[in-house]
């Protein structure tokens, strides 16, 4: 007999679960991100031997997290001001092999659904306090929680007809998809010693950037030489819902925006479609 | 047909030392001005001759990080500031790849930006002509032995562990932590410098070092206009008196014995200055000086 074959130990989904701060998020699809060391060679005049490495620029992490649109959108009220832990933790119990960022900032929220598909999140974000192995002694705060064991959810899913759509003439069964973002740049403001930054504030102005897909029947599409004095501006408000119970799961509401893009898509083996972008800027109150 | 390798002085091999010690230059110039003018007369088309129009003149440039354990300029300031009453002073000696300068300190600049390392900047005069040759890599940088090896060694002794860096740049108050905070800092010092000469002699007999003044500017995010004429920037700036530059090895240690320390005490605040542009936030600059 040969030598038993040593099989190594892989870590699959079922050990990947992902918290934002002290809550599990169901319906994760992907969870990558992490970090770049900001070093840079330090080169001189004169210079022989080993070439050294110098800290120059910010440290930060970089995420992006893709979910299905289940239970409760957790992610849309981070728009704003607020930051937040993530964590992908293996056990509840095994917190110590944690890989996660800690004070994160959402740059970048996109909401999308195609006929026949269940609403996905994707989110990306930088992380500006660490990123990378987080150990239970580092945010002791969280993980107290974490590691009080499960709270048995009752899931709410969404389903195919569960998506209305409200954007003035438009139906909601001449819409076949959507897909909202809404860019949040960050400023992060650093001082002298310190590789935190002390304040981190959103770019303004916040981009709303809406994209339609429909079918066309009795559509007129405008011309570009309509712009600027015939600007088509509307209000759209986009409500999710539960399949079987129609309990509200998420909804958008977006007044002022304003066509941005026309492209008229005629194929033979389809009908004809029109793809729509809608835009807007938000500043705060 | 390969182009063939020429002869010629990489940056790698181009020293660059003051008073014997290396220091890590990303540039470094130096420029020789004959300072003439034509001399017209009546009678002639063109000129007759030409006329010496001043002293021979060479600067010196450099732009390097700083190493707090191994900072030549940041002494030779203090020596300026602590000895300004005596009628003469010691050239330095400047070399850049061989060709030797001896010089007095003109300026000195040193800048701390968030995440950054500190990086200065100093420039040198002298009136007398330069030595040496440019030849590649110096024997007597670091070390008398002529090992090229050796000599690279006093450059950069402690890696990027002895580098000055905003991370471990300290505010200070009475040598305490001070409550302020500060975005961004730089600091100057400029001396003026006359050469005395003498007739029947080429070169000045003796340099005179006129007056000096330091220069520190501050970013921070909060204002406070100044309140009277003359006021003092220890209590302009919210009791702060001392930038500390410590090693990036105070990060694993809270034991750093080399530090440079930049004392505002005795400056009086010059400008305060609000800067808003879109996409950042406000901005308040304010400079402080002090004379010597």
């Amino acid at each position: 007999m040969g030598n038993p074959v040593v099989i190594p130990t892989r870590i699959t989904k079922e050990n990947q679960r992902f918290f934002l701060n002290t809550t599990e998020i169901p319906g994760i699809q992907s969870f990558r991100g992490g970090y770049n060391v900001p070093y840079q060679p330090m080169v001189y005049l004169g210079e022989s031997g080993q070439v050294n490495m110098l800290p120059v620029g910010a440290q930060a992490g970089s995420f992006s997290i893709s979910t299905a649109l289940i239970s409760n959108d957790l992610w849309i009220p981070l728009t704003g001001n607020t930051g937040f832990n993530g964590y992908v933790i293996q056990r509840r119990n095994d917190i110590d092999n944690t890989f996660g960022f800690q004070s994160g900032y959402l740059t970048s929220y996109t909401s999308s659904y195609k006929i026949g598909q269940i609403p996905t999140i994707e989110i990306e974000a930088v992380a500006f306090k660490s990123a990378g192995r987080i150990s239970a002694a580092n945010y002791a705060e969280d993980f107290d929680v974490i590691t009080l064991g499960e709270t048995a959810a009752l899931l709410k899913i969404p389903g195919p007809g569960s998506v209305t759509l409200n954007l003035d003439e438009f139906t909601t069964n001449r819409v076949l998809g959507y897909d909202l973002s809404i860019l949040c740049a960050r400023n992060p403001m650093y001082q002298l010693g310190s590789r935190i930054p002390w304040a981190v504030e959103i770019n303004y102005p916040i981009e709303v950037q809406c994209n339609f897909q429909i079918d066309l029947s009795d559509y007129q599409p405008k011309n570009v030489t309509d712009f600027p004095f015939s600007t088509v501006t509307k209000n759209l408000t986009l409500t999710v819902k539960t399949f079987d119970t129609d309990a509200v799961i998420t909804t958008y509401a977006f007044n002022n925006l304003k066509l941005e893009s026309e492209q008229y898509e005629a194929t033979v083996d389809n009908s004809v479609k029109m793809n729509l972008q809608y835009k807007t800027f938000m500043m705060p109150e | 047909m390969l182009v063939r390798k020429k002869v010629v002085i990489y940056f790698n091999k181009c020293d660059v030392f003051i008073n014997g010690t290396g220091i890590l230059a990303s540039s470094a110039t130096l420029s020789t001005e004959n300072a003439y003018s034509p001399l017209y007369a009546l009678g002639a088309r063109g000129p007759v001759s030409t006329a010496f129009a001043g002293p021979l003149r060479t600067t010196i440039q450099l732009n390097y990080l700083i190493e707090t354990h191994n900072e030549p300029v940041y002494y030779i300031v203090s020596g300026l500031k602590n000895n300004y009453s005596q009628l003469n002073y010691d050239t330095f000696k400047i070399g850049i790849g061989g060709v030797t300068g001896y010089c007095f300190l003109e300026s000195y600049s040193v800048k701390v930006s968030p995440n950054e390392p500190a990086r200065a900047s100093a420039s040198f005069v002298s009136f007398v002509p330069t030595t040496g040759a440019l030849v590649g890599r110096s024997p007597s940088v670091g070390s008398s032995s002529s090992s090229t090896s050796t000599s690279a060694k006093k450059y950069n002794s402690r890696q990027t562990s002895g580098n000055a860096h905003a991370w471990t740049t300290e505010l200070l108050f009475q040598n305490s932590a001070a409550s302020t905070k500060f975005l961004d800092f730089d600091y100057s010092f400029k001396a003026n410098w006359e050469p005395r000469f003498i007739i029947g002699q080429k070169f000045p007999t003796q340099v005179q070092f006129l007056n000096g003044s330091e220069t520190f500017n501050f970013t921070r995010e909060v204002y406070s206009g100044i309140s009277f004429t003359g006021m003092r920037a220890v209590s302009y700036l919210n009791d702060f008196d001392t930038v500390r530059l410590n090693s990036l090895s105070l990060l694993n240690t809270t034991q750093n014995n080399d530090i440079l320390d930049f004392c505002i005490s005795g400056s009086i605040v010059k400008s305060v200055e609000i800067s808003a542009s879109v996409g950042d936030m406000v901005q308040i600059n304010s400079s402080c000086e002090k004379s010597h």
